[in-house]
């Protein structure tokens, strides 16, 4: 899995997972990271395709999520940009956040930590840094 | 979805070998589709049938909504399995060749093509490398506007960059214009992030087909699949 | 398929190899050697009752199997140049096709058989002007040279068509008939051979077919052979269309 740069934004793709969803969110973290800034002007869909080496129907498919999310704009003949909604960026950070979180506290779970157990490692770990 | 080919029960035989045998499918519309499997599988001569070149034995075979004839031929752009190109010829004859001969073709988007692809206007066939000529025939292919694009097997034996190259002017020509792509291949590695749709063939049937996405999903990549299938 | 995209596709087919078989010097310079050998000879044996010009003639003989050939090779090489698909799925009938490659044929054979008797007619003229013979005879020469040119352009279809329907077989399911179009190739070719019977080249006379000793009905033959190389090319056709083997 290599890792390509697009503009300011990383993709690393895994071809043994659906990878419209990878582009998603990619992009989608790219935008919270602030690897691509407010009103930046995103890659046209074949410049996308072009350099991850996929199909443009699935760069189409991804961007017409995230202009469904409203995180970016199209405007006509001059392309995609990133929305300049400041609040629409922090609302993906906490998205993000919250999935990764959920993801976090499943996995504890599955190892058998409880809440509480969990909250004093991150305690301690905190406390450390 | 709108189905661009659609054959069912196609079976064809050579003496006593047997092609295909009861082969199926489903390309769908506005896709890009391939048809994976080892050689000897069937597929070129599946891919054969859809210009006319071969007639089925048994069974239905449409492409886009007629049965395969010369005529049909003028809407659809073929690349034949392991052709070379007219010995004595340039590119700019072949790009003549193509003017001339072929229907719907854009002798200006195939100048743009060779440009891209790094062929020179009086680069004779006899003096091309495997990869230049594949580079040549990809371009005249390409610069044909009709509605389906059938390429058999365009990666086989050529050097990397010139696949390199193939694929960059594959994406570039399927973001631009609404056309539905058949690709045959038996090297996946490096394609198979380009297909909407898969359909893997195995001894002259269809042994798994479906979106790609889903397929990646479902079973994990196609490089996956292919070894679990034919390995 | 409109005109001007068959006139195209018969300049394809007539500028392939010949340009290139052409272009090779060491072609020329067999072409030269062999000019200059006729020459010499004539100069040296030539004269009233030598060597006659009028016996160059009899390498026409082999023209009908060189003209099957030049067909023959021009559906071939679709093949062993790994051109078939582009040429297959070209969106115009297989007729159309494979009558571009038979005109291509016959327009070589037509300019092959001029050049020959151009180049004969030269000899002759040389002979002529060598050993002081006077140009009395020369007219009857170049007529007996049409009365060849004639004969070799009504066979010429036959022999073509053969080539094409030879090439087209021996690439598909009824393979084993090519042995039987080669005798056929073999009989046919000869038809030059058969019509020397009672000819009498020596004394310019093509077989008498000219002359008044052959009935007048022979030319019933021409629509004939036409009629057969149009049969043999239709078979052409027709395997092309269902029997190839790809």
């Amino acid at each position: 899995m290599n890792e390509i740069r697009v503009g300011g934004m990383r993709f690393a793709l895994d071809l043994s997972q659906p990878l419209y969803e990878q582009v998603l969110e990619q992009v989608r973290s790219s935008i919270a990271k602030g690897e691509i800034a407010l009103g930046e002007k995103i890659p046209s869909v074949r410049e996308m395709a072009q350099a991850l080496k996929i199909n443009p129907n699935t760069v189409m498919r991804a961007y017409q999520e995230l202009e469904r999310d409203q995180l970016t704009e199209t405007r006509r003949g001059q392309g995609t940009f990133i929305t300049t909604d400041a609040d629409k960026v922090s609302h993906i950070r906490h998205r993000l956040a919250e999935e990764a979180v959920e993801e976090f506290l499943a996995r504890m779970s599955s190892l058998g930590f409880t809440a509480a157990d969990i909250a004093n490692i991150l305690r301690a770990k905190g406390g450390e840094g | 979805m709108t189905v661009a080919i659609k054959g069912a029960g196609i079976t064809k035989s050579y003496g006593k070998r047997r092609a295909l045998d009861g082969f199926d499918i489903e390309v769908p519309e506005y896709a890009i589709t391939a048809i994976l499997g080892p050689n000897g599988a069937g597929k070129s001569t599946f891919m054969r049938m859809l210009t006319g070149m071969v007639e089925p034995d048994s069974g239905t075979l449409t492409v886009l909504g007629e049965r395969p004839s010369w005529q049909n031929n003028r809407r659809i752009s073929y690349l034949p399995d392991r052709a070379r190109w007219y010995q004595g010829h340039t590119v700019e004859k072949a790009i003549e060749w193509g003017a001339r001969l072929l229907p719907e073709f854009r002798k200006d988007e195939a100048w743009e093509l060779a440009g891209s692809l790094g062929l020179e206007a009086d680069l004779e066939t006899e003096g091309m490398s495997k990869g230049q000529e594949a580079r040549l025939m990809l371009a005249l292919c390409l610069a044909r506007e009709v509605p389906l694009l059938i390429l058999d097997e365009p990666f086989s034996g050529i050097d990397m960059l010139s696949r390199e190259k193939i694929v960059a002017a594959l994406i570039d020509s399927f973001s631009t214009r609404r056309q539905t792509v058949l690709i045959c291949t038996h090297e996946i590695a490096e394609t198979e992030s380009l297909f909407d749709h898969a359909v893997f063939v195995n001894d002259g049937r269809t042994a798994l087909a479906g979106s790609v996405e889903d397929l990646r999903a479902e079973r994990g990549s196609m490089q996956d699949i292919y070894r679990r299938i034919y390995g | 398929m409109n005109n001007g995209q068959f006139a195209f596709l018969i300049r394809h087919e007539l500028k392939l190899e010949s340009c290139k078989r052409f272009a090779r010097s060491w072609y020329w310079i067999y072409i030269a050697a062999v000019a200059v050998v006729l020459f010499v000879a004539v100069a040296i044996w030539g004269g009233a009752e030598g060597l006659k010009s009028e016996y160059l003639l009899l390498f026409s003989f082999g023209l009908p199997f060189v003209f099957c050939m030049i067909a023959f090779q021009k559906l071939k090489r679709e093949w062993t140049g790994n051109t078939l698909g582009w040429w297959l799925a070209l969106p115009y009938p297989r007729s159309r096709l494979l009558l571009a490659k038979l005109a291509a044929s016959f327009g070589l054979a037509v300019g092959i058989s001029v050049l020959f008797f151009a180049g004969v007619a030269i000899v002759e003229t040389f002979n002529l002007l060598v050993h002081r013979l006077g140009f009395g005879g020369f007219g009857k020469f170049v007529k007996l040279e049409l009365h060849f040119l004639l004969i070799l352009v009504v066979i010429t279809p036959i022999m073509q068509a053969l080539g094409l329907l030879i090439a087209a077989v021996s690439k598909s399911s009824l393979r084993p008939l090519t042995p039987l179009l080669w005798i056929t190739f073999g009989l046919f070719g000869n038809v030059l051979n058969y019509l020397n019977g009672p000819a009498d080249i020596e004394h310019g006379e093509a077989w008498g077919l000219f002359g008044g000793s052959v009935t007048g009905w022979i030319w019933l033959a021409v629509p004939v052979i036409w009629l057969v190389a149009a049969l043999l090319f239709a078979g052409a056709v027709n395997v092309c269309k269902k029997y190839l083997v790809l």
